[in-house]
């Protein structure tokens, strides 16, 4: 009769590697001496968590970022920047395959990066729809609110995509006082674009 | 002459002897199997059935029934493991179904997907049994599984130090 622990190291290391984000393996690693054993001598597992944690269509951009975070310090060379622009959009699946020589220290940044974007493209969406739909009933007081739906995952795609580019243009080209830490930068960010705060002009 | 593989029939006998008959390409969604037709070769399996002598009839029949449902699916290769992998949280759902097992049969379907290297089971399996774990603490992963703490105080504060990184993310 096998039970989990009966499963050999790779495998239960597999198991580990699909666990979907960083937070679930910590409470893993402490159930018991077989997991943690099993952790240690599977290559790789750390890494293969972050990178599922990143859709496919946003590895590139995530690759960029991270690499550009590591480019030579300021005053920054044009040509390794103009490089990595080239590749990320020349060579996409190119630069997403970078991905597996990155060091693990990078790797995690690069997953702490996404997470913030991740949030904050929760957070802004739900505002700029709420902000949208308010608008509408405002004008149309027949027409009743609706509940802002979640983000369809192309709709997803393209508002983190959108924040990885402004990331990697602060990453590629560092702003002297920009926040150095991507949650304070973000956080200074998307309460500048807060769509209540933002001003429309009509256009004459 | 051997018969045209796609019409062909092979037999698998599981480890208490019974026997079960499939269509060759169902078979061949084990690269193990594959490999042993294509040594044997296509004479040799007409005439006598494929030993599986890990593998009992009841989880032998269930990875049947997995390979009968996927018999179209492309096999998956190295890099599509690497490249093209769904989000771990994707499991099809007849998977999710097939899947629905108590913990034994669970992790018998496991070691018999890796052991007959079907990948594509095995990864349904491990997606299954992370989804149990996911969100639990460890706590409530032992009493899931029935497994004892057998870390020391020092050892659990050890390994959190090692792992502060996935904490409170």
């Amino acid at each position: 009769m096998p039970c989990i622990s009966d499963l050999p190291c790779e495998i239960i290391g597999n198991i580990l590697k699909t666990l979907g984000h960083p937070r679930s393996l910590l409470p893993a690693l402490l159930t018991c001496r077989r997991f943690y054993t099993s952790f240690k001598e599977s290559h790789g597992v750390e890494a293969a968590i972050c990178r599922n944690q990143i859709p496919p269509a946003l590895l590139p951009y995530a690759v960029a970022v991270a690499e550009a975070s590591h480019l030579p310090p300021h005053p920054r060379p044009a040509e390794p920047v103009r490089t990595l622009l080239e590749e990320l959009y020349d060579h996409p699946a190119r630069l997403a395959a970078r991905y597996r020589t990155l060091p693990l220290s990078l790797i995690r940044t690069m997953n702490q990066t996404h997470d913030v974007i991740g949030d904050f493209t929760t957070g802004f969406a739900r505002r700029a729809l709420a902000s949208i739909a308010s608008a509408r009933s405002d004008t149309e007081p027949s027409v009743e609110r609706p509940v802002p739906a979640p983000l369809l995952p192309s709709e997803r795609f393209r508002f983190c995509r959108a924040f990885y580019l402004v990331e990697l243009f602060y990453a590629a080209l560092p702003v002297p006082g920009w926040w150095t830490s991507p949650k304070r930068r973000w956080i200074g960010f998307g309460s500048a674009l807060r769509p209540g705060s933002m001003t429309c002009h009509k256009l004459t | 002459m051997a018969a045209d593989k796609s019409s062909q029939r092979v037999t698998l006998a599981s480890n208490e002897g019974t026997h079960i008959e499939v269509d060759r390409v169902v078979a061949e969604r084990s690269m193990l199997i594959k490999n042993l037709i294509e040594d044997l070769g296509d004479d040799a399996i007409e005439s006598q059935p494929i030993p599986i002598p890990n593998v009992n009839d009841p989880v032998l029949r269930k990875v049947v029934e997995w390979c009968e449902h996927h018999r179209n699916d492309a096999q998956t290769s190295a890099d599509d493991d690497n490249d093209n992998r769904k989000k771990t949280t994707d499991i099809d759902e007849w998977d999710q179904k097939f899947m629905q097992v108590d913990q034994e049969m669970l992790f018998e379907i496991i070691l018999a997907a890796n052991y007959l290297d079907i990948k594509a089971l095995l990864d349904v399996g491990c997606k299954t049994v992370a989804n149990m774990i996911k969100g639990k603490s460890p706590e409530e992963i032992r009493k899931t599984f029935n497994i004892t703490n057998d870390f020391t105080p020092e050892e659990e504060e050890q390994i959190r130090r090692e792992n502060e990184w996935a904490e409170d993310r």
